[in-house]
């Protein structure tokens, strides 16, 4: 019994150590004067400086940047519609979408990749970058919204709607003023989950970028090939840092919400 | 000739209402009328339709035939949100992002009204239903009887020309339940809207309501008064699910005066009063509520047990006690059923209630009537 215990304990920080052990590595690394980013010699600021100096750097964060929040902006509604489509609304093949809606969360990304590469140079006469980024981003992110946003509509209770129709609001009025609201959680939990997705996504990105279009991930991919460089683990440690900033943050609103939510 | 409709004399109209799903009939050819300014309740069992009915009402379910008509306008085909009555629900719906205040003012707000007639009209209305400290709470943090409250109030502001209500009071406790019953009624003279009640819960029924109609298998099988109801039950499930209820199977023997004789099946005479003719010969039954049963210790002749009442000897099978009342299982001999009687603790004679008791049972027969199936 005993035994079992300390099994379990051993496991568990062992997890933890795995999880952890490269971050803190890549986050020491970034302070550490070797040029190369691989052992300590000596603390400096000066890869934060060049990092911040590299237009390269600045343009594909900001690309990637622009690209996440548009797809949050377009994903989050059109995910939000088509759940409340597919969990409200009666036709046929109903079952069928709802599941096939999981398809693109289910399958190889490599697959999703070389598909929407395909599509876009031989079906429809798109330019590789911006635009098909974009689009690809979406085609991937949407699930996802759906499959959050569903999951939150499971636990309405769909007798707010008749009440609120039957209180003389019509259908949109409806959605605007009570459905939507009492959805928030959901939708904002997958803006929040579709944003890092789409900001950090690579291989569906690699395939349909095109040239000269760099996404970050891609930047850092490419910068790797030529040998490590200690600007990579200054990218990698800003992101820890932005992301658990951010996940601390989200758990708070969470925990304020509690108090109040139902 | 023309004629000029006058104002109707109804809140709510239905004839001829017809709702199936998939095989299921749910609401059967009913046709009955709700006066302006009553309460009327729908009672029956779970599944009778009474729901489905109420729904049609709302608008949240269409007829396949018939005529719903809220004060002589047809609304068959008007949507939930245009129709001028609303539907308090059982799991009452209050918005839980919104407070007291604004749940109350959504239905306005929808409407378009001016921000001074909302607060006004809100304030009135908190005032009716004695929440007015509540206004800024959310609704997580009220009673069950208080959100009962609020989703009567959220409803009654605009008011409807009819108030729909769904087994509202189904989730609270005995007591509150019988409190909210009195505030309902409270309410419902206060404003003068008309409520269509439904419930399964015959004290319920009866106590607030100014007329019932009895509902089973999609049909309506009796209305009238709540004493009519409970004291002159037509059909034998009326009488049975009005509460325990002894029933009586034989045949009309002949005609003594304004009333009936009434033979059972193993040869007891009955005196009834009856409000239908009926022929001789006839097989059918009666009822007698287990209240109005008087009980005689063994042996009493005094003469009224021979005249004018029923009579019947027997033997205490079985003692309940419950409290307000006694109840007593009867055992008649040489047959095969028992007389339930119901005794208060006044008409409670010295007899010793214990089991083996022989008891003669006594009762005047204008408490007994003929079931009509």
């Amino acid at each position: 019994m005993k035994l079992r215990i300390w099994f379990l304990k051993l496991v568990s920080l062992g997890t933890y150590i795995f999880l952890w052990a490269p971050v803190l590595v890549i986050i020491v690394f970034s302070f550490s004067a070797n040029k190369y980013g691989i052992k300590w010699e000596g603390f400096t600021w000066k890869w934060y400086a060049a990092l911040f100096e590299n237009e390269t750097v600045r343009d594909a964060c900001l690309r990637s940047l622009v690209i996440a929040l548009i797809t949050v902006l377009v994903a989050t509604p059109l995910g939000t519609l088509t759940a409340y489509g597919l969990y409200k609304l009666r036709f046929k093949g109903k079952e069928f979408l709802r599941t096939s809606i999981l398809l693109p969360i289910v399958m190889p990304e490599v697959v999703t990749g070389a598909a929407l590469l395909v599509f876009f140079i031989k079906l429809m006469p798109f330019q590789l970058g911006y635009p098909t980024i974009i689009i690809a981003h979406i085609v991937f992110s949407t699930p996802l919204a759906v499959f959050v946003i569903l999951g939150r509509m499971q636990r309405i209770d769909w007798s707010w709607e008749e009440a609120s129709m039957d209180l003389g609001a019509s259908r949109f009025n409806t959605f605007r003023r009570v459905i939507g609201p009492l959805l928030m959680p959901g939708i904002a939990g997958a803006a929040a989950l579709i944003f890092p997705w789409s900001f950090d996504d690579f291989v569906i990105t690699y395939f349909v970028a095109g040239i000269g279009d760099t996404t970050l991930p891609i930047y850092v991919f490419s910068q790797l090939r030529h040998g490590a460089s200690p600007v990579v683990n200054v990218i990698g440690t800003l992101f820890t840092v932005i992301t658990i900033v951010g996940l601390l943050g989200a758990k708070l609103m969470e925990k304020r919400r509690m108090t109040t939510d139902i | 000739m023309p004629t000029f409709e006058t104002e109707s004399l109804y809140a709510v109209e239905l004839i001829d209402l017809q709702k199936r799903f998939g095989t299921v009939t749910a609401v059967n050819n009913v046709s009955f009328a709700i006066k302006k300014g009553e309460i009327f309740s729908l009672l029956g069992p779970s599944g009778c339709g009474k729901t489905t009915l109420l729904r049609m009402v709302a608008g949240f379910e269409k007829p396949d035939s018939g005529e719903i008509r809220i004060q002589n306008e047809i609304v068959n085909h008007i949507p939930p949100f245009k129709r001028e009555c609303n539907l308090v629900f059982q799991q009452m719906a209050l918005f839980p992002h919104m407070t007291v205040g604004e749940n109350v003012a959504y239905g306005l707000v929808e409407r378009k009204r001016p921000k001074t007639e909302i607060r006004n009209r809100i304030k009135e209305m908190l005032k009716v239903v004695n929440l007015v400290e509540m206004e800024d709470r959310y609704i997580h943090q009220l009673s069950g009887g208080q959100k009962q409250r609020v989703a009567l109030a959220r409803s009654l502001v605009l008011k409807p020309k009819v108030l729909l209500l769904d087994e509202p009071l189904a989730a609270l406790d005995r007591k509150l339940r019988k409190k909210m019953q009195g505030e309902l009624r409270r309410i419902q003279r206060e404003v003068g809207i008309t409520f269509l009640y439904v419930t399964h819960d015959q004290k319920v029924a009866l106590s607030l309501s100014d007329r019932i109609g009895i509902m089973r298998d999609g049909q309506i099988i009796q209305i009238g008064s709540p004493s009519e109801i409970y004291e002159i039950p037509r059909t034998r499930f009326v009488a049975k699910f009005m509460g325990s209820c002894n029933i009586f199977n034989g045949k009309i023997l002949s005609r003594n005066g304004s009333g009936l004789v009434f033979e059972d099946q193993h040869g007891h005479h009955l005196a009834i009063s009856a409000c239908d003719p009926v022929d001789t010969n006839t097989s059918c039954s009666i009822f007698v509520h287990p209240e109005i049963i008087e009980i005689l210790p063994p042996g009493s002749t005094d003469a009224p047990v021979k005249d004018f009442a029923n009579v019947l000897h027997g033997q205490i099978a079985d003692v309940f006690y419950q409290g307000d009342f006694t109840e007593l299982s009867v055992r008649i001999p040489d047959t095969t059923y028992t007389v339930a009687v119901h005794l208060n603790r006044i008409t409670n004679s010295n007899i010793p209630l214990n089991e083996g008791q022989d008891v003669i049972l006594r009762w005047d027969p204008c408490h007994s009537n003929i079931l009509l199936d």
